[in-house]
């Protein structure tokens, strides 16, 4: 026994003694629901071994909890092949209707624990060898891309001031600044289109701490999230909104957890332009012609069940065919590069978002849309490979919005 | 690296093949909550001819195998007790054809029920019987090795053993055959269980995978009906001859179209709306027995008509319909339009959360089911003590007693007993001797398991349920397949050399 030997286990202990290993989480099927499979990254290994999906996992620190076996790095190369997508969540006794909330589909929480694990593989010395590189230079850069802080604001259009205070405060993430300006160039167009009162944080601004956590280096996270959260009061804003799905998640759900004082709130983009278009604030007026699908993101969709607010404002962007892929909303097949499996594994990363690639190209749509700075990157590296006999284009969200306000 | 380690390489291929042990960890147990034993490697084989090396090897080099599919099994029975290898066999799934004129299907035997049947569902056409209440994760091997039921169609079309065609299975010694009409050379397409002469399928069909690897397996389809009904009621007495009753009019009467049927005794249905949250929020306040049923018919008007003498029979066993919709209390709606049939049973067991269950889920006779429900109260009764002690040292509840009753296939039924303990490692004997005198009670009580395993093989024969000469015709038949109980040893008290 082990008993009180790994901190973050234990808080997770009453869940991994909940599970009694009936195995849906491995490759579950049920049509009337659109659950079709699981596991991405069970689905891309070539070798299926039950650690690869949750049942494995639960077993392992079942293991571990009742001493039969170690943290080791070889146990970290299997634990950190996993996007901590949260699909295995939504399988576990998930009944899909409101009248039955089976009592352990409503304590399970898979990526929480994963999370747990993967704490206790950082402390013990055994973190992934690429992801302690890049939160070494997080720790001392605020951010995981090897960019000079500096260059954080590169992105900001000549000219462009925010002012000291303000209702909203817009967080720029990682990486949108340091790869995908254009994203925050559209953000903070649409915002003023709309006449939003908001700011950033600037030079002020530091990682959000999700890659810390995602990882396992709680400690980092928590120094990140008490520096924003400090820069944040001086702004005097109410709300705080991002793009990026990745933090959105963090600051939303993580920043309450490891700062019991932070109370302000979260909004992801669409939720505020969802409302925006509401208000009447953002007119869409311009027809655009295509046919799109859109991707749920694991951060903004299983993580904080946000899948109506970008299904809104694409429904109201005039000439828009918003066709779904078979797997949607909980169902959602993750694009594979989140949980540090990109920086981790870029192979598996690239072969789980091929597969979602395909799902979409499947619909006969032009273009997959999504809204997240993560699977934006992740689905376009995807679509180039499978260049050649079908192409698709990938898109943020917002680039489609702007065309036609 | 030894040298099963290497001939296993060379079969399968090194990526096939581990002798990691955290991987092997994870083979080490199944969905029954106590009995765990680790692996000395995994393997995951493409094919039969694989299969079949690996078994000659594993007779030359005398090492255990044990068969596993979906790992969802609730008697142990893929836990390699003896060590050696584990077969991993969801490699091999794939649907190899689906013969609509002949209305079969051949797949391997590691494709889940689920993801069969979601392929036939397309066509219009299902497999009666969808295999057992795990069939999102249970594979058909594993379904056809226990004699599955409860994943749906069981008043219908009873265990999925019935509707096998023909299999192709692996001998412990490595041969391959083909069963059914396939036995015959000159037959192209299999069209009959029986080949010429016994039914040898049967020899495979709940074996409990002691007499061979089953690696493909011929299943008779049927067209799904497409005009379905679902009914539930509340039963105003709490008497359980009203549940017998109704079950043995609705079988005797014709059965009117019956795909599935099942009675919750009241204390169940307090059990679910005690739970944080209630399990099913329309049957919070219930308070009361309740059964249901699932009807199907190729027209309307039979569907009205089986729904009219359906209805008519609860009524007047003190039923009352609790409404159309499952925000009603319709139970039967969700389970035939929601999940896909399957996963009814299996979240009972996740219920209370905080403990496992041990089951020691049987069939008998539809008019004895109160008496095997009477014995698992006996068994609470008896061990009243011990329930209180785990209770008393983790403040956890826990109890026993019968879940939902389900139609199974003639007058039987299926019943989820069983009890829910705490299974932390300091419980682990005190929960197998309880586990094992259930079953024993359960056993004497006249009901008939069908997924044995480890757990339940063993405990009919320390409960001396055969007689000695039927023991010894089964041994007989063992020996001459598997002269040196390579596959599965343990079960049944069948042992190779030198274990006990």
């Amino acid at each position: 026994m082990s008993e009180g030997k790994y901190s973050h286990l234990e808080k997770v202990r009453a869940m991994v003694e909940a599970c009694y290993r009936c195995g849906d989480c491995r490759i579950a099927y049920r049509p009337a629901v659109g659950r079709y499979q699981v596991c991405p990254v069970r689905e891309a290994v070539p070798a299926k071994w039950e650690p690869f999906f949750a049942r494995g996992k639960i077993m392992l620190i079942m293991g571990l909890l009742y001493g039969d076996l170690q943290l080791s790095q070889e146990l970290a190369d299997i634990i950190y092949q996993c996007t901590i997508c949260g699909s295995c969540k939504f399988i576990c006794n998930y009944s899909y209707h409101p009248s039955l909330p089976h009592p352990l589909s409503q304590k399970m929480d898979h990526p929480k624990i994963w999370e747990a694990l993967r704490a206790e593989l950082v402390e013990a010395g055994f973190p992934l060898p690429k992801h302690a590189q890049m939160l070494a230079y997080c720790q001392e850069n605020y951010n995981p891309y090897f960019e000079p802080h500096a260059e954080r604001l590169k992105w900001i259009p000549k000219g462009k001031t925010f002012p000291k205070e303000a209702d909203y405060v817009l967080f720029m993430g990682c990486t949108e600044p340091y790869r995908i300006p254009e994203i925050l160039q559209n953000t903070i167009r649409i915002l003023d289109i709309a006449k939003v009162n908001y700011t950033i944080l600037a030079e002020e601004e530091w990682c959000c701490g999700s890659v810390a956590l995602r990882t396992g280096d709680r400690k980092i996270a928590e120094n990140m999230a008490k520096h924003n959260l400090e820069a944040l009061k001086k702004t005097k804003a109410t709300h705080l909104i991002t793009h990026c799905a990745g933090c959105y998640r963090t600051l939303k759900f993580d920043y309450p957890d490891l700062l019991p004082e932070f109370n302000i709130q979260v909004l992801h983009i669409t939720e505020l332009i969802k409302d925006l278009i509401a208000e009447g604030a953002l007119q869409l007026k311009k027809q655009i012609s295509r046919k799109i699908t859109y991707h749920d993101p694991c951060h903004l969709g299983r993580h904080a069940q946000i899948y109506e607010a970008p299904r809104y404002i694409l429904n109201h962007i005039p000439g828009i065919d918003l066709v779904e892929m078979q797997r949607i909303k909980e169902n959602a097949w993750c694009c594979g590069a989140g949980g540090g499996v990109k920086s981790g594994f870029p192979d598996l990363a690239l072969q789980i978002a091929k597969t979602r690639i395909q799902e979409a190209l499947d619909t006969g749509a032009d273009a997959i849309v999504t809204a997240c700075p993560f699977c934006l990157r992740n689905l376009q590296d995807a679509a180039k490979e499978l260049e050649g006999d079908q192409t698709i284009e990938v898109l943020d969200l917002l680039d489609l919005l702007l065309q036609a306000l | 690296m030894t040298a099963v380690y290497e001939k296993l390489r060379k079969i399968v291929g090194p990526d096939l093949v581990t002798n990691d042990e955290y991987i092997r960890y994870t083979y080490s147990k199944t969905a029954d909550a106590v009995y765990q034993h680790m692996p000395d490697y995994v393997v995951r084989p493409k094919t039969p001819e694989e299969v079949a090396e690996i078994l000659r090897m594993a007779n030359q080099e005398k090492v255990p195998v044990v068969p596993r599919g979906g790992g969802a099994g609730l008697m142990a029975g893929a836990v390699p007790h003896r060590g050696g290898i584990v077969l991993d066999m969801t490699e091999m799934r794939k649907i190899i054809e689906i013969n609509i004129e002949d209305q079969v299907v051949t797949v391997e035997c590691g494709i889940t029920w689920a993801e069969l049947n979601k392929e036939l569902y397309k066509k219009g056409f299902y497999t009666g019987c969808l295999g057992p209440g795990s069939g999102m994760s249970a594979v058909v091997g594993g379904g056809l090795s226990h004699n599955s039921v409860g994943g749906g169609g069981g008043a219908k079309y009873g265990s999925c053993c019935k509707h096998v065609v023909g299999l192709e299975v692996v001998l412990p010694q490595g041969d391959i055959i083909n069963t059914g009409s396939l036995c015959s050379k000159y037959v192209e397409h299999p069209f009959s269980r029986y080949g010429f002469g016994a039914d040898y399928s049967g020899l495979f069909l709940g074996d409990n995978g002691i007499h061979g690897v089953k690696t493909k397996a011929i299943l008779r389809i049927y067209t799904k009906p497409p005009y379905v009904a679902g009914k539930t009621f509340m039963l105003k007495r709490g008497n359980m001859k009203y549940g017998v009753n109704i079950f043995l009019e609705w079988l005797t009467k014709g059965g009117f179209g019956i795909y599935d049927g099942f009675y919750f005794p009241d204390y169940f249905i307090m059990g679910l709306s005690a739970m944080t949250p209630p399990t099913y929020l329309p049957w919070k306040d219930l308070n009361k027995a309740a059964i249901f049923y699932t009807t199907e018919a190729f027209s309307e008007k039979e569907l009205e008509a089986n729904v009219e003498s359906l209805d008519a029979i609860v009524l007047k066993n003190t039923g009352v319909p609790l409404g159309p919709e499952i925000e009603d209390g319709n139970l039967a709606k969700y389970q035939y339009g929601m999940d896909g049939n399957w996963s009814f049973y299996q979240n009972t067991f996740g219920v209370p959360a905080r403990t496992q269950s041990l089951t020691t889920e049987a069939h008998c006779p539809v008019q004895l089911f109160p008496k095997m429900v009477n014995v698992i109260d006996k068994w609470s009764a008896k061990h009243a003590a011990e329930l209180t002690k785990i209770q008393q040292m983790t403040g956890i509840p826990v109890g026993a007693g019968c879940g939902s009753v389900g139609l199974a296939g003639e007058n039987n039924v299926e019943l989820a007993i069983g009890f829910t303990t705490v299974i932390k490692p300091e419980f682990r004997d005190l929960n197998i001797a309880l586990w094992k005198d259930q079953l024993d009670m359960v056993i004497k009580a006249g009901a008939m398991h069908y997924m044995l395993g480890y757990v339940t093989s063993r405990q009919l024969v320390e409960a001396e349920a055969f007689t000695d000469q039927y023991y010894n015709f089964m041994k007989g038949i063992k020996k001459i397949l598997d002269p040196n109980n390579i596959l599965s040893p343990g079960k049944f008290m069948f042992e190779m050399e030198g274990y006990k």
